[in-house]
């Protein structure tokens, strides 16, 4: 049985200035998603992302279909669930362990074992030194690093991520984007990550759910075969990358690119130097 | 040395008009620049202090406190609830009360004590209606402002993490809009301060407003540079030691945030 086994969702909203229309943010929707697996969500802004992972924490409810974890309908939020949400949404009045224990406390940990838990988060995203810092005090890469920390330090089987490196500058991302692949080879979570950088889908995924808009659905799920473990700079050259970043552009353009067949396709020469330009 | 003259300078450096104003003060009449009578010296002001004994000044003192103290408790506990209550459940009640709070809050609080002492009868109950009035609005009206403007990606936060009820509030509300609270607290209690010197002077028969009311009645001038002396003093150390309470507790904010 897959983890996440979400099917038909559909989720409508009011449209402004009437009563009787609907607009859906989403609508047939399927994806199903296996234990450990690490996912991307990549589509054009508007496409119901943020809707998705909303119902995937439980803060909304769906219109139609149905949306489980391990066979479970989804109720309302859990701490099976860690979420890190872009911009980071730290408590700013908490300092950098407080900040940590937030879901401890919420599970109602006992403090003395709080503290080893937080102890081993903060090490596993290096910010030792930093426990009694304040979010202000912190760079932007350091305030994502806590967010994460935040959302692993209660234990959740599935950790999801809303565009978590939208805000932090080029660099920083990379070396976010490796940590990420490092802390979940490490953990084996399943990971649900939200982005709209194609790269960056590609980049982390096992499987990119590519989504268009209007309603929001899955146009297609591509498979990314590059080798694990991985780094974001070993792979972002090579032609299966840009052969697959290519694809998914394609898809997001709404053209409706050749099956990807890759190792044994005749290889384009010329269109996979395109594909890279267009990264 | 330099150095200890300039680290002196940095922390002297918000005294020295104090200083010269006291200066100022205590030669200008000895000069003849002003009228002593009108004018007297510093020192005369001091001395007349001492004549009047530490002893006398504490009661009238403790007296205005007391009437300060109460009458804000009381408004402080129903403002704040109030406050949370409206723009964090009821925002169609809010809406309906905001406007009549706002014409309220207008009005000078001690041009109603005749109408209080009218209604209520002469006595405590005017002053401490007044004192209710002037800090009932600067808190409620924070308290509002500080609710509406917590970010909702931290209550968003928390309820991913199945943070909900009550424990929002206390963990991600409270917090939030603690300097937002600290803020209205600041002012509602220099202005309940302001007010009550003016309230003592109307109708009362102790406290420092009655004080220097009484000696401007027996033109005893400089008795009511004393009584003026003892607000300032008294005004200045509230509100200092607000600020330290807020230090203490928003020093999870960059400082250029908070005021000095």
């Amino acid at each position: 049985m897959a983890k996440i086994e979400i099917s038909n969702l559909g989720r409508s909203f009011r449209k402004k200035g009437s009563n009787a229309e609907r607009f859906w943010a989403l609508q047939d929707f399927n994806l199903s998603i296996e234990q450990g697996e690490f996912v991307t969500v990549v589509g054009p802004s508007g496409c119901g992302k943020s809707t998705l992972l909303d119902l995937l924490v439980g803060l909304t409810k769906p219109d139609e279909g149905s949306i489980s974890i391990d066979g479970k309908p989804i109720d309302g939020p859990a701490l099976d669930r860690g979420i890190v949400l872009q911009g980071y949404a730290l408590f700013p009045w908490r300092n950098v362990r407080k900040n940590i224990e937030f879901g401890l406390e919420i599970k109602k940990v006992p403090k003395n074992e709080r503290k080893d838990i937080v102890d081993h988060f903060i090490k596993l995203v290096d910010l030792e030194g930093f426990e009694n810092h304040f979010p202000f005090e912190l760079s932007g890469g350091m305030q994502q690093r806590v967010a994460i920390a935040r959302a692993l330090a209660y234990d959740p089987e599935v950790l999801l991520m809303d565009e978590p490196f939208a805000a932090v500058d080029a660099q920083t991302r990379e070396t976010m984007q490796d940590e990420i692949l490092s802390i979940w080879e490490k953990t084996n979570k399943t990971v649900v990550f939200v982005t709209h950088s194609i790269e960056e889908a590609v980049g982390l995924a096992d499987r990119v759910a590519v989504m268009s808009k209007n309603p929001g659905k899955v146009k297609e799920v591509v498979t990314v075969n590059l080798p694990r473990p991985r780094r974001i700079a070993d792979v972002r050259n090579t032609t299966d990358f840009s052969l697959i970043t290519h694809h998914v552009w394609e898809l997001l353009q709404d053209k409706e690119p050749a099956p990807l067949n890759l190792g044994t396709n005749p290889v384009d020469v010329g269109e996979a130097i395109l594909a890279e330009a267009a990264i | 040395m330099k150095r200890f003259l300039t680290a002196f300078n940095d922390k002297a450096i918000k005294f020295y008009l104090i200083i010269a104003f006291v200066l100022l003060w205590q030669f200008a009449p000895k000069l003849g620049l002003t009228n002593p009578t009108f004018v007297p010296p510093f020192t005369a002001v001091i001395a007349d202090g001492a004549e009047l004994g530490i002893v006398k000044i504490l009661v009238h003192f403790c007296i205005s406190m007391k009437r300060v103290i109460i009458g804000f408790a009381v408004s402080a506990a129903l403002a704040l609830p109030l406050g949370f209550i409206l723009n964090g459940g009821l925002p169609k009640v809010s809406a309906f009360l905001r406007p009549l709070f706002a014409f309220l809050q207008q009005i000078p609080p001690y041009i109603l004590y005749p109408v209080f002492l009218l209604v209520f009868g002469p006595g405590e109950n005017g002053i401490y209606l007044v004192i209710f009035w002037s800090v009932f609005f600067p808190v409620l009206f924070t308290t509002m402002q500080g609710v509406s403007e917590i970010d909702a990606k931290l209550i968003r936060a928390a309820r991913a993490m199945n943070c909900g009820g009550l424990r929002v509030f206390f963990k991600v509300v409270l917090p939030a809009t603690f300097p937002s609270l600290m803020r209205g607290i600041r002012s509602g209690l220099s202005m309940a301060f302001l007010m009550l010197i003016g309230a003592e002077s109307m109708g009362a028969d102790s406290g420092i407003g009655w004080m220097i009311n009484n000696a401007q009645k027996l033109g005893w001038i400089t008795r009511v540079y004393l009584g003026a002396l003892i607000v300032c003093v008294v005004g200045f150390a509230l509100n200092y030691g607000l600020g330290v309470i807020e230090r203490v507790f928003v020093g999870w904010k960059p400082a250029a945030e908070l005021e000095a």
